[in-house]
């Protein structure tokens, strides 16, 4: 057996994901695919509830994604808490969406992709976003990256942008996914999330790291660290022994698991 | 599952301090760090690179790696030697082959973006046809092939090479988003069973799952990356996988030792 029992640990946790998704990645062969396999995956690894977006509303339609969430919604009920994307080119249509459906829906939140939309989170085409989601206290992720990366379009993913939103926007429940990325780049947002009490950090991707919670959890304390694994993009089974072989109490292993992604996202 | 065989396991630059001196305190330090860390994940053998010799040069590492005598002191360790057209060269690369074998070498690893020269380049064809003949597996990280940086791979050099090398196991490692490009090398996993893909970045969502069950789980090899990637995840993600006990044993050890065995060198 390895180091971390990780079968038996498991069961010991509840488990919140609050990044994935379902619908096609672009361009990127997954295997068995479909909605089903997904929620069986997560559910065997002690997954009480997932927040998701729709992949067709990332790299496809703001529109379109809606068909995907009430389809998929018909077949899980509320086990998936939605965010509605928010295309930053497309502001007045993007708000319209959300508004129409997040009373129709288990909504949970807002997803932006800036890297898709070539513009930098500091952008003014997400400044109606930032003020929608303050007055209706609606916590936003984004996909950060570092800049320093052999993908130019990364940029529009640097996550020290948020400096200049949240000075003009204080308060706002900001959600840095994948936490810039990169382990050479963390040190950086960990001070700029020491500085903002409402941003949160999620290092769901390809980076394993487990000594990053402690460095976190060391700066900012056990409470803004989210577990989340991009799947389909990445398999959970990952994640979770990232987090497993974390030099860290039980406690603090409970709130970036769990208790974390329950308060911020209001779940009973 | 009975052990881990980890065929991708690194010796960092500092840790090159430890020599041939099999009784001083370094080396009693290093083998003690060495045995906690496969006590932990259950490693019973490994195949060590040595860092100094991808980043620095090859020669210097290599011999830094060799000089650390670990393979007499552990049972189960063996060496990866970097291995670049200049070796062909400088030496007479059976000779060379076959000494580095007596040290305990059982694999060749090549960068050839890294240390700047033709995947197929004049002396490596040489070199490759030697391997073939002695069955002496290589290991090469698709990321090599990405010459522009982004992510567009020189794929037909390497069917030119596994067509011409048939029987010289070729392990390709595909490291982070790599793992991603699959339609790049899933042809030549079809036509070349002298291919096998090295696991640890197989990160997609049941890629292991999707492989084993595409190509059989005879094709792949277990490593961990060790330390660009912590071990465990490695470990664990085999431990969790939907497939057999018998499949897990052929990616965990088996795949790699029937490789070793079947090396021909006198």
């Amino acid at each position: 057996m390895t180091k971390i029992k990780i079968k038996e640990e498991i069961k010991e946790f509840k488990i919140i994901d609050s990044h994935m998704h379902l619908g096609e990645f672009a361009n990127i062969l997954t295997y068995k695919n479909d909605p089903e396999e997904i929620i069986r995956l997560e559910k065997r690894f002690n997954v009480k509830k997932v927040i998701c977006s729709s992949l067709l509303g990332i790299f496809g339609s703001p529109r379109l994604q809606i068909r995907d969430v009430l389809d998929a919604e018909k077949k899980f009920g509320d086990y998936i808490g939605w965010q509605i994307v928010y295309e930053g080119n497309q502001p007045e249509l993007s708000l319209d969406i959300i508004e129409s459906y997040r009373q129709k829906i288990s909504f949970v939140g807002v997803k932006i992709w800036s890297v898709g939309s070539s513009l930098y989170l500091d952008d003014k085409k997400y400044y109606p976003l930032w003020e929608y989601a303050i007055a209706n206290d609606i916590a936003v992720s984004a996909h950060t990256w570092s800049p320093f990366t052999d993908n130019p379009k990364q940029i529009y993913g640097n996550p020290l942008r948020f400096e200049n939103v949240l000075k003009d926007f204080p308060g706002l429940k900001v959600i840095l996914i994948h936490s810039g990325g990169k382990i050479d780049f963390y040190d950086e947002v960990i001070e700029l999330a020491k500085k903002h009490d409402t941003m949160y950090l999620d290092f769901s991707g390809d980076c394993f790291y487990p000594p990053v919670f402690k460095k976190v959890i060391n700066s900012i304390g056990s409470e803004r660290a989210l577990f989340g694994t991009d799947m389909p993009m990445m398999d959970i089974r990952y994640h979770i022994a990232n987090v497993l072989a974390a030099d860290l109490p039980y406690s603090d292993k409970e709130d970036i698991f769990y208790n974390n992604a329950a308060r911020l996202f209001k779940i009973k | 599952m009975n052990y881990f065989f980890d065929v991708n396991h690194w010796l960092g630059n500092d840790d090159h301090c430890f020599q041939d001196q099999e009784d001083s305190q370094a080396n009693k330090e290093m083998i003690k760090k060495i045995r906690k860390r496969f006590d932990q994940n259950n490693i019973k053998k490994c195949i060590i690179t040595s860092k100094l010799a991808l980043g620095y040069d090859w020669k210097t590492g290599n011999n830094s790696l060799l000089n650390t005598c670990l393979s007499k002191s552990m049972e189960g360790i063996y060496y990866g030697l970097v291995l670049n057209p200049d070796v062909y060269f400088r030496y007479d690369f059976i000779d060379y082959l076959k000494e580095a074998f007596k040290s305990d070498v059982r694999l060749l690893r090549i960068f050839p973006r890294s240390q700047l020269f033709y995947l197929n380049d004049h002396y490596m064809k040489s070199i490759y046809k030697i391997l073939s003949e002695k069955k002496f597996p290589v290991m090469l990280d698709l990321k090599q092939l990405d010459i522009t940086g982004n992510k567009y791979f020189d794929i037909d050099v390497l069917d030119k090479i596994l067509s011409k090398n048939t029987d010289m196991p070729f392990i390709l490692e595909t490291t982070l988003k790599q793992c991603m490009f699959s339609r790049y090398y899933f042809p030549l996993l079809e036509q070349f069973k002298n291919l096998y893909l090295e696991v640890s970045n197989l990160l997609l969502y049941n890629q292991i799952e999707h492989y084993v069950e595409k190509f059989g789980s005879d094709r792949l090899i277990f490593g961990t990356n060790y330390p660009n990637l912590p071990i465990e995840i490695n470990t664990a993600r085999i431990d969790l996988s939907d497939i057999s006990e018998e499949d897990k044993e052929n990616i965990t050890h088996r795949n790699i030792e029937k490789i070793i065995d079947e090396i021909e060198i006198d």
